[in-house]
C-alpha cells in the first residue's frame, strides 16, 4: 500500500515536474538499475538531488529523466538497498548497481503459521536463507543445513546416495519415539519417517531419505524452531524441533531465468587400514594354533599383499545437476517454475541414483481481498542400491563390511578369469564381494507428488482468513535380486528376489484466522485455527525363490518354484488440532507470546487421545531503552525468556490395540497352513510423551549492524516417555516390548551463534560461526528394569562395558595383577573399576558416549571484485562408540580385521603384544572396542567467480565456481568416516566444477 | 463476507463433531483377539500357531538343538559365536543370551497354548474337534514346561493367557507342582487324541511317549514320586504296542530328511525351507566349512559346530549308527578326498541325521529336515531303563528293548548283516543302567537327548570335567531376573 502511494506521489510530482520543465532546456538522463545479483531491478526511486525531479524505474530497470542541466547528483534508493548518490558530469547514460544491504534485524522469520520480524522474535530460531545454500553440490537440504545453524545436529548416517540422514534438534529427546524434527514444508507438516518398503526377510533393506525428494535448489529458506515458544505451535510434534522449509515463489517483476549446473567426481572419504594377504594369513594361523587346529598357511609370506577389496569395491564416482528455474510475474499472477535432474553414481560398484523434480508455484491475487497460491512438485527418484545394513547375521552384508571384512587372501577371479568363488579359510557364508555386488539387482524408484493450495481471504482491515489443503503422496518400488550364483543367500535359496509396494498419502486442511491491530502502543497479532491431518499407508512385498537359473531375474518371477513369501500391510493415523497465539508488543519494547495447541491423535488409547501444550514468551528489548540508547553501541539488544509444552507422538499405530495375525505358519501333512497368534501385550493407557522446555536467550548487534551475536541455555525435560520396554517372558510376549508411557531424561545445553562483516570495503570478509553444546541425561527409567543401552544419570545409547587395560602378556603379569588369576597369557586385562579388589561383572561401567559433547561450524567468506572464495568448516567433539565389531574381534575368524592386529598376541610375540591373542578366553565388551569418533572437518571450500556485468551484458548474474566437500577429515577414527561409522555405506569426498547463469 | 465467515463457522463446527470419529483408530491388517475367535478355523489357526512356535529360530529350529548339544559331550562348536563358544566350554553365566532367547521362546509357545485351551471352548464348532484341539494345545503345552522343568528346574507357572501386565509377574513354582502340572496336562491330551494325527501334529502315540519321559526324569528328580518307573514302563509299553508305530529296519531310515513321518516317528515337528515357514539350520550350522562335494551346487557348511574327537571315538567303527551319524569325508577344491582329519577344521560332522541326500538344491539339503522329538527307539530304551530302575535287569523285558535296538543297528541296510553290537545278557542293575546311557548315546546321538540324559542320570560331573554341581540346571537368564520385579531368584551356585 505504501509503494502504491509513494507512485502515486511520484506520478504527481513526475507531472509537476515535467510541466516546470517545460519552460526550460531540457535533456534527458537514462540508464538501467540492477542489484548486486545483477537482477534488473524495477521500481527504484531517481532523484535529482535537492529538487521535486523524479522518477521511477520501469520492469526492465530503466529510467529516463529530464533534466535542464548537465551538472547535479541524481540519487538512487529502495527498500533495503543501499541509496546511492552520483555526479551526472555532463553524462546522459548512467547505469548503476545497488547494493542489498538488508539489517539482519529486518529479515523476516517464518514462525508456525504466520511470519514475524528478526527483532520481534521471542523464540529461539535459526534460519538458513537461500544464499547459504546455493553453489554447494548436496542432494538432500540436510546435507546442506549441516554446521549451519546452532543448536542443530546433522548425522549423515550413511554415504549412500539418497541416503538416511539423521537431524537432532538440542538432542533426543525421547528413547522409542521418532527423535527427527517435524518438518513443515510449504505449511503441510511432514514427519520424515521412512517411506521405504521393506526389504527381504534376510535384512536387506536400503533405508532411503524421503527428504531427498525435495530438491535443494527450490528452497527459498529454512528456519529452526528450537524452543517450546516457537514449537509449542505445532504442539503434539514439536518436542523435537520443527524445520520450516519455504520454497521460492515469484516475485513482482519481469520474468528470471536462471541455470544451474554442476559436475564433479566423488571418492571413498578415507580407506581403512586393514591387514592385507599375508599379514591376515598370520593371523588366521595364529587363530588355529590358538584353537588346536592344523595351520592353514604353512608361508604367510608368500601371498603377499592380495586383494585391497576397498580399492576393488570402491570407485571414483562422477555426478551432475542440471536445474532451470523460471520466475516473475504477470498482471496479479506470481509464478516459480524449475525442473532439476541430478545424477549421482555411487562409489560402490553398481549404485547410484538419479532424480527428476518439476515444481509450480503459483499466487494470483483475485482482489485486493482474496489470494490464492498454490504450490506443486512432482519429483522420481530412481536408485541402483545395495544394501546397506549387515542383517541376517552375515547373510548379506553391507558394501562397507565387505569391503572391510572379506579376507585379502581372496583373488576376485581365478585363474581362467572366472569370479572366484573358493571361500577363503574360515569363511562363513561366503561369496565374492565384487561378484555379488555386480550381479545383484536392486532397484528403488519413487514418485512423490506434494502440493497445496492456500485461500487468503481479508475478511477486514487486519483480519485474515486463510484455508490449506495440502498433499503429500508417495509410491515407492522397491526390486531386488540376489543371484544364486554370486551371492551366498541367493545360492542357498536358489536365488532370491523381492518385490515390493508401498504408498504413503497425507491430506492436511487448516483453517485458521489472523487479527493484526495496533492501539498507539499496544500491537496485537492474534491466531486461532483448527487443522486435521490423516495419512494413509499401504505396502505390499513378494518374495519368490527357487528360480531355474539368473538370466531373467525379477523381471520374470513366473518361472520361480519356491513358496514365495508374501506380505501386505496397511496402515493409518489421523490427528486433529486446535490452536490458538497472541503476539503482543509495548512501544516494540516489549514482547510477548502465548500459544496453545489441542491435539487428537488416534495413535493413543481411547479417552488419552488429547493432549494440551502451551507456551509462553516475553521479550525485552533492551536496546530500546534510553540508556542503552545512550551508550551507541547496540543496535539491538533483546533479552528473550520462554517456556512450553511440547509433545511427541512418533510410534507406530494401533499399540494400544491387543493385535492377532494369522502369519504364524506350519506344515501339516506336506502343506503350509497359516496359525494365529498374538502379536503384542496391549496398553489400554498410551498417551502423550510431553516435553517441558525452559529457554533464556540474548541477541545483540554491534557496529550499525556488521556484528549479530546470539546466546540461548535451555533446558528441555521429557516426561511420560514413550518407552518400548522389556516385560518379562512369563508375559507370552518373548523379546516384544510393551510401549509404556514410563521414565524421564532432559537434554540441556547452550548455543551460540555469531555473524560478522569483518572487511566491507573492496575486500570484504565475512565470518559466521555457531556453537552447540547439549547433554542429554537419562533420569529414570520409571517400569523398564533397564536395558544394555539406558542407564539412569547417562545419555541414551551408552553400554555397559569393561575397562581395558591391556593384554597379558605372561603369566608372570597375570600373578602380579593378581585380580584375574583364571586368564592365561594373550588374555584381557581388565580394571576392578569398584576397587572391591576382585574383578567381576559388576566392574562394567556405562562406556561411549553417544552424542558429541559440542559441536561447531565456521563459515569463512572472503570477496575481491568478483571472487568468492567461502571455507566452511564443521566440528563434532566428544562423541565415542564401538564400531564394526568383527573388524576387532580376535577371537572370530571369518573376516579380515583392522591392521594393529599384526601385533596380536601369540606365544612367539609374547613380549611386545599389543593385541589380545586369538585364544583371549575373557574377550568381552570393553573399552577396546571403544573408538573415539571425534572430527574436524573441512565440509566445502568454495572458490566462484561472478562475471561482471560489462563483460557479458546480454546475460544477467552468471558465475562459475570450484567447490569441494569433505575434502579434509581430521579424525583418531580408524574407520571410514567418523560421522557416519564403516558399517554401511562409506561416505565421499567430492569436487565439483559449476555454473549459474541468469538470463 | 457474513457468507464466508458463516460457511468458515459450519467448517469449524462439523470437524468438531466428526472428531471423535476422526481419531479412531481403524486396524486394517490384523485382527482383534476379542472377536477373532468364531468358528472352527479359527481355533485349528490358533492351534497351528502354537505348533508354528516351536519353530522359531529362538526354539527346536536353532536354539532348541544348539544349547543342549554344545554343553553335552557330543559337540563342539568350531566357527561358533561367543556364546557358542561359552556353552561349549561351561564358562557361561546367567547373562549368556542363548537361555535368554530360549526361554522367551518357551513362554512364547506356552502363552500360544494358553490362549486355544482358555479362548477355544467358547467357540461354536464341532464339539470333538474342538476337544481334540485343546488336547494337543496341552501337549504343546506340557511339552514347552517339561523343557523348562528340566532345564531352569523351578519355574513360573502361567496357567492363563496374561491380559494385563499386571499378571505377568509370576513366581517360581516347585517342581513338584510344574510335574503335576504337566501331568495332568498330558493325561487331559491323552484321554482325547486318536493314536495318530497327520502328519506335523500331535497324537496319542506323541502324548504317550511324552507322559512315559516325563514320569522316567521326575523319576530320578527332587519331585520323585512312588511308581514314576513303573508308569514309564507301561506307558512305554503302551507306545509300541500301538498299530500305527513300529521300528524301522534300518537305522538310516529311522531319522532324517527323507525320511519323515516314518512308522518309528512319534512326535516330530514339520519344517521345510522349500514349503515355506520355519526351517532348522542344524545340517547348515554341522556341515563342515571348506569341504566339497558334499551340499550340492558346490556349496559348503559352516562348521558352526562339529562332533567331539573324544565322543566320536568314544563310538566303535563296527557300529553301523557311527557311519549313519558323522560325515568323514569330503573334497577339497581340486576334487582330492579327505578324510575329517585333513579338513581346515578337522572334526567330524555330525550333520547326517539332518541332511537329505535325495535333495539336489542347496535348500533342500540342508534346511529340509524336521526336529524329531520323540522316536520309538527312545520309547524302546526308556522302558529298559526304567525297568531296570524297578528291579534289574531281569525284569519283564528289559533285556528284549534294549537287545531290539541293538538288533536294529547289526541289520545295517540288510545287504551286509554286522555282529556288533551283540545282544546283552546278565549284566548287574548297574552295567545295564550304563548299558542303556551308552545305547542312548550311539542311538539318539545329536537329536537332542543326551544332555538331558546325563542329568537325568546324574552323570554330568562325571562326563564332563569341567562341569560343577551347578551345570545340573541352567542359571535363570539374568534379565527375566531384573524385570521381574523380585518374582523370580536365581538357580544355586549362579
Amino acid at each position: 500500500m505504501k509503494r502504491i502511494k509513494l507512485l502515486h506521489f511520484l506520478a504527481l510530482a513526475f507531472i509537476c515536474i515535467s510541466m516546470q520543465a517545460g519552460a526550460q532546456q531540457r535533456t534527458t538522463l537514462s540508464g538501467t538499475v540492477t542489484n548486486d545479483q545483477q537482477e534488473k531491478m524495477p521500481g527504484v526511486t531517481v532523484k535529482l538531488k535537492n529538487t521535486n525531479t523524479g522518477t521511477v524505474t520501469d520492469e526492465q530497470g530503466r529510467y529516463s529523466l529530464p533534466v535542464t542541466a548537465s551538472e547535479g547528483t541524481l540519487v538512487f534508493s529502495f527498500l533495503n538497498y543501499a541509496t546511492q548518490e552520483v555526479a551526472i558530469g555532463g553524462r546522459s547514460r548512467i547505469d548503476i548497481v545497488l547494493k542489498n544491504e538488508e539489517s539482519k534485524l529486518d529479515e523476516v522469520v517464518v514462525v508456525g503459521y504466520g511470519t514475524l520480524q528478526r527483532k520481534d522474535v521471542t523464540g529461539a530460531i535459526s534460519s538458513v536463507t537461500a544464499k547459504d545454500l546455493e553453489n554447494q553440490p548436496a542432494m538432500t537440504l540436510e546435507q546442506l543445513m549441516q554446521g549451519k545453524a546452532s543448536g542443530v545436529q546433522i548425522t549423515q548416517t550413511t554415504g549412500a546416495p539418497g541416503g538416511q540422514i539423521e537431524v537432532r534438534i538440542r538432542g533426543a529427546s525421547s528413547i522409542n519415539a521418532g527423535n527427527e524434527p517435524l518438518y513443515v514444508i510449504d505449511g503441510v507438516p511432514y514427519y520424515n519417517g521412512s517411506q521405504d518398503p521393506d526389504g527381504t526377510s534376510y535384512g536387506t533393506t536400503t533405508p532411503t531419505n524421503a527428504l531427498a525428494s525435495l530438491n535443494p535448489n527450490d528452497i527459498a529458506s529454512v528456519d529452526i524452531l528450537k524452543d517450546a515458544s516457537a514449537t509449542a505451535i505445532y504442539g503434539s510434534r514439536g518436542s523435537n524441533g520443527v524445520v520450516i522449509i519455504t520454497t521460492k515463489r515469484g516475485k513482482a517483476g519481469g520474468m528470471r531465468v536462471n541455470y544451474n549446473g554442476y559436475f564433479g567426481v566423488q571418492q571413498v572419504v578415507r580407506k581403512v587400514d586393514v591387514m592385507n594377504a599375508s599379514q591376515h594369513a598370520a593371523f588366521l594361523n595364529a587363530w588355529a594354533a590358538a584353537n588346536n587346529n592344523p595351520i592353514p598357511f604353512p608361508h604367510p609370506d608368500s601371498l603377499g599383499k592380495g586383494t585391497d577389496w576397498q580399492d576393488e569395491i570402491f570407485r571414483p564416482a562422477v555426478m551432475q545437476n542440471h536445474q532451470v528455474s523460471m520466475s516473475g510475474s504477470m498482471g496479479k499472477s506470481r509464478y516459480y517454475i524449475s525442473g532439476n535432474f541430478y545424477d549421482q553414481e555411487g562409489i560402490v560398484i553398481n549404485t547410484g541414483m538419479k532424480r527428476y523434480t518439476f515444481r509450480a508455484n503459483f499466487d494470483q491475487d483475485i482482489s485486493d481481498r482474496l489470494t490464492v497460491s498454490e504450490t506443486f512438485a512432482y519429483s522420481k527418484t530412481d536408485s541402483k542400491s545395495v544394501p546397506i545394513n549387515g542383517a541376517g547375521k552375515g547373510n548379506v552384508r553391507s558394501a562397507g563390511e565387505r569391503a572391510l571384512l572379506t579376507s585379502p587372501i581372496l583373488s576376485v577371479y581365478d585363474s581362467k578369469g572366472e569370479f572366484n568363488t573358493v571361500p577363503w579359510y574360515g569363511a562363513t557364508k561366503f561369496e565374492n564381494p565384487v561378484a555379488s555386488l555386480q550381479t545383484t539387482y536392486g532397484n528403488l524408484q519413487r514418485d512423490n507428488v506434494t502440493g497445496n493450495i492456500t485461500l487468503s481471504y481479508k475478511l477486514l482491515d487486519g483480519l485474515v482468513a486463510k484455508s490449506l489443503v495440502g498433499v503429500n503422496m508417495t509410491n515407492t518400488d522397491n526390486k531386488e535380486y540376489y543371484p544364486r550364483s554370486t551371492t551366498y543367500i541367493g545360492g542357498v535359496l536358489g536365488g532370491l528376489g523381492f518385490l515390493a509396494n508401498r504408498r504413503v498419502s497425507n491430506v492436511l486442511n487448516e483453517n485458521t484466522l489472523t487479527y493484526s491491530k495496533v492501539i498507539s502502543k499496544h500491537k496485537f497479532d492474534v491466531l486461532g485455527g483448527m487443522t486435521t491431518q490423516s495419512e494413509k499407508d499401504f505396502s505390499a512385498t513378494n518374495q519368490p525363490t527357487l528360480f531355474p537359473d539368473d538370466r531373467l531375474g525379477i523381471n520374470n518371477i513366473d518361472g520361480a518354484t519356491g513358496v514365495p513369501m508374501v506380505s501386505s500391510l496397511k496402515t493409518q493415523w489421523s490427528l486433529v488440532s486446535f490452536i490458538g497465539r497472541v503476539n503482543y508488543q509495548y512501544a516494540g519494547k516489549y514482547l510477548l507470546t502465548a500459544s496453545i495447541r489441542a491435539d487428537g491423535s488416534s495413535k493413543f488409547a481411547d479417552g488419552h487421545k488429547w493432549g494440551y501444550f502451551p507456551s509462553v514468551a516475553a521479550g525485552y528489548r533492551l536496546s530500546e531503552e534510553k540508556f542503552i540508547k545512550q551508550l551507541g553501541l547496540f543496535d539491538d539488544l533483546k533479552l528473550r525468556v520462554s517456556y512450553g509444552v511440547t509433545g511427541n507422538q512418533e510410534v507406530g499405530s494401533y499399540q494400544s490395540l491387543p493385535r492377532l495375525v494369522t502369519d504364524a505358519s506350519y506344515i501339516v501333512g506336506g502343506q503350509l497352513l497359516s496359525g494365529a497368534r498374538l502379536t503384542s501385550l496391549a496398553n489400554r493407557d498410551l498417551t502423550w510423551e510431553e516435553s517441558k522446555q525452559l529457554d533464556v536467550g540474548l541477541n545483540a548487534s554491534f557496529l550499525h549492524s556488521r556484528i549479530n551475536v546470539g546466546f540461548d541455555y535451555y533446558k528441555k525435560r521429557t516426561e511420560n516417555l514413550l518407552f518400548s520396554i522389556d516385560i518379562p517372558a512369563t508375559s507370552g510376549y518373548g523379546s516384544s516390548k510393551a510401549l509404556f508411557n514410563t521414565g524421564s531424561l532432559y537434554n540441556r545445553g547452550f548455543e551460540v551463534d555469531l555473524s560478522a562483516a569483518l572487511l566491507t570495503h573492496d575486500f570484504k570478509w565475512d565470518l559466521s560461526a555457531n556453537f552447540s553444546r547439549n547433554k542429554s541425561v537419562l533420569t529414570s527409567l520409571g517400569e523398564s528394569p533397564g536395558t544394555t543401552t539406558l542407564f539412569v544419570g547417562y545419555a541414551p545409547g551408552t553400554k555397559l562395558g569393561q575397562v581395558y587395560l591391556g593384554v597379558f602378556h605372561d603369566q608372570k603379569e597375570i600373578d602380579a595383577y593378581g585380580l584375574q588369576p583364571d586368564a592365561k597369557p594373550g588374555d584381557m586385562k581388565f580394571a576392578d573399576t569398584n576397587g572391591d579388589g576382585k574383578f567381576t561383572g559388576d566392574d562394567r561401567l556405562p562406556i561411549g558416549t553417544p552424542m558429541p559433547k559440542y559441536i561447531f561450524g565456521v563459515t569463512n567468506t572472503f570477496s575481491y571484485k568478483g571472487f568468492d572464495l567461502t571455507v566452511f568448516v564443521e566440528s563434532s567433539v566428544g562423541r565415542k562408540g564401538d564400531d564394526i565389531d568383527l573388524l576387532n574381534d580376535p577371537t572370530d575368524l571369518t573376516s579380515n580385521k583392522y591392521k594393529k592386529f599384526v601385533n596380536i598376541w601369540t606365544p612367539e610375540n609374547a613380549e611386545t603384544a599389543t593385541v589380545p591373542g586369538p585364544g583371549v578366553s575373557n574377550y568381552s565388551y570393553s573399552t577396546f572396542d571403544i573408538v573415539d569418533r571425534s572430527y574436524f572437518k573441512l565440509r566445502n571450500i568454495r572458490l566462484s567467480y561472478t562475471f561482471p556485468h560489462s563483460l557479458i551484458p546480454f546475460l544477467g548474474s552468471t558465475a562459475v565456481y570450484l567447490s569441494g566437500e569433505n575434502l579434509i577429515t581430521i579424525s583418531d577414527y580408524p574407520g571410514f568416516d567418523p560421522e557416519t561409522g564403516s558399517v554401511g555405506y562409506p561416505t565421499t569426498k567430492t569436487v565439483v566444477l559449476g555454473l549459474n547463469i541468469g538470463f | 463476507m457474513k457468507k464466508i465467515t458463516g460457511f468458515l463457522l459450519t467448517i469449524l463446527l462439523l470437524s468438531c463433531f466428526s472428531c471423535k470419529k476422526f481419531i479412531t483408530e481403524k486396524p486394517y491388517s490384523f485382527l482383534s483377539p476379542a472377536n477373532y475367535f468364531e468358528d472352527g478355523n479359527d481355533a485349528y489357526a490358533a492351534l497351528l500357531g502354537v505348533y508354528s512356535g516351536l519353530g522359531e529360530n529362538s526354539y527346536y529350529s536353532r536354539f532348541m538343538f544348539l544349547v543342549p548339544t554344545l554343553i553335552s559331550d557330543e559337540s563342539v562348536t568350531i566357527t561358533g559365536d561367543a556364546a557358542s563358544k561359552q556353552m561349549d566350554a561351561l564358562s557361561y553365566s546367567s547373562t549368556l543370551s542363548s537361555f535368554l532367547t530360549l526361554w522367551r521362546a518357551i513362554y512364547v509357545d506356552i502363552m500360544r497354548a494358553n490362549v486355544v485351551i482358555g479362548r477355544v471352548p467358547g467357540v461354536p464348532m464341532d464339539e470333538a474337534l474342538k476337544k481334540q484341539y485343546i488336547a494337543e494345545a496341552k501337549f504343546l503345552r506340557a511339552l514347552n514346561y517339561f523343557n523348562l522343568v528340566r532345564f531352569w528346574g523351578e519355574v513360573p507357572l502361567v496357567k492363563d493367557e496374561v491380559e494385563k501386565l499386571e499378571d505377568a509377574y509370576v513366581g517360581r513354582a516347585s517342581v513338584k507342582d510344574v510335574y503335576d502340572f504337566i501331568i495332568q496336562d498330558l493325561e487331559d491330551a491323552k484321554a482325547v487324541l486318536p493314536d495318530k494325527n497327520p502328519d506335523g501334529r500331535a497324537g496319542k502315540g506323541s502324548v504317550t511317549a511324552l507322559l512315559a519321559k516325563v514320569y522316567l526324569t521326575r523319576a530320578s528328580s527332587e519331585a520323585a514320586q512312588e511308581g514314576d518307573y513303573k508308569k514309564c514302563a507301561d506307558l512305554c509299553k503302551e507306545v509300541i504296542g500301538m498299530s500305527a508305530f513300529h521300528l524301522m529296519d534300518d537305522f538310516q531310515q529311522a531319522i532324517g530328511a527323507n525320511h519323515e513321518f516314518n512308522p518309528e516317528s512319534l512326535f516330530e515337528w514339520n519344517g521345510d525351507r522349500e514349503i515355506g515357514g520355519s526351517f532348522t539350520s542344524a545340517a547348515q550350522f554341522a556341515l563342515p566349512s571348506g569341504v566339497y562335494g558334499l551340499v550340492p551346487e558346490n556349496a559348503t557348511g559352516e562348521s558352526w559346530f562339529g562332533g567331539d574327537r573324544d565322543f566320536y571315538n568314544s563310538i566303535s567303527d563296527q557300529d553301523y549308527r557311527k557311519a549313519s551319524t558323522f560325515i568323514t569325508s569330503g573334497k577339497d577344491i581340486d576334487g582330492n578326498d579327505l578324510y575329517y582329519t585333513s579338513w581346515p577344521f578337522p572334526y567330524p560332522s555330525p550333520a547326517r541325521k539332518f541332511i537329505n541326500p535325495e535333495s539336489t538344491t542347496r535348500s533342500g539339503y540342508a534346511f529340509g529336515t524336521n526336529y524329531v522329538v520323540l522316536r520309538l527307539a527312545d520309547v524302546y530304551l526308556m522302558r529298559a531303563e526304567a525297568l531296570n530302575e524297578i528291579g534289574g535287569p531281569g525284569t519283564e523285558d528289559a533285556y528284549a528293548m534294549i537287545n531290539a535296538i541293538r538288533a536294529r543297528a547289526r541289520h545295517g541296510n540288510g545287504s551286509s548283516v554286522s555282529d556288533y553290537p551283540a545282544d546283552l545278557s546278565g549284566l548287574s542293575q548297574a552295567s545295564f543302567r550304563d548299558s542303556v546311557l551308552e545305547e542312548r548315546k550311539v542311538e539318539l546321538a545329536y537329536e537332542g537327548h543326551r544332555f538331558f540324559d546325563l542329568i537325568r542320570t546324574k552323570r554330568l560331573l562325571s562326563v564332563l570335567p569341567k562341569a560343577k554341581e551347578k551345570h545340573y540346571l541352567l542359571p535363570i537368564p539374568n534379565t527375566e531376573i531384573l524385570l521381574s520385579k523380585g518374582k523370580l531368584t536365581q538357580n544355586t551356585g549362579w
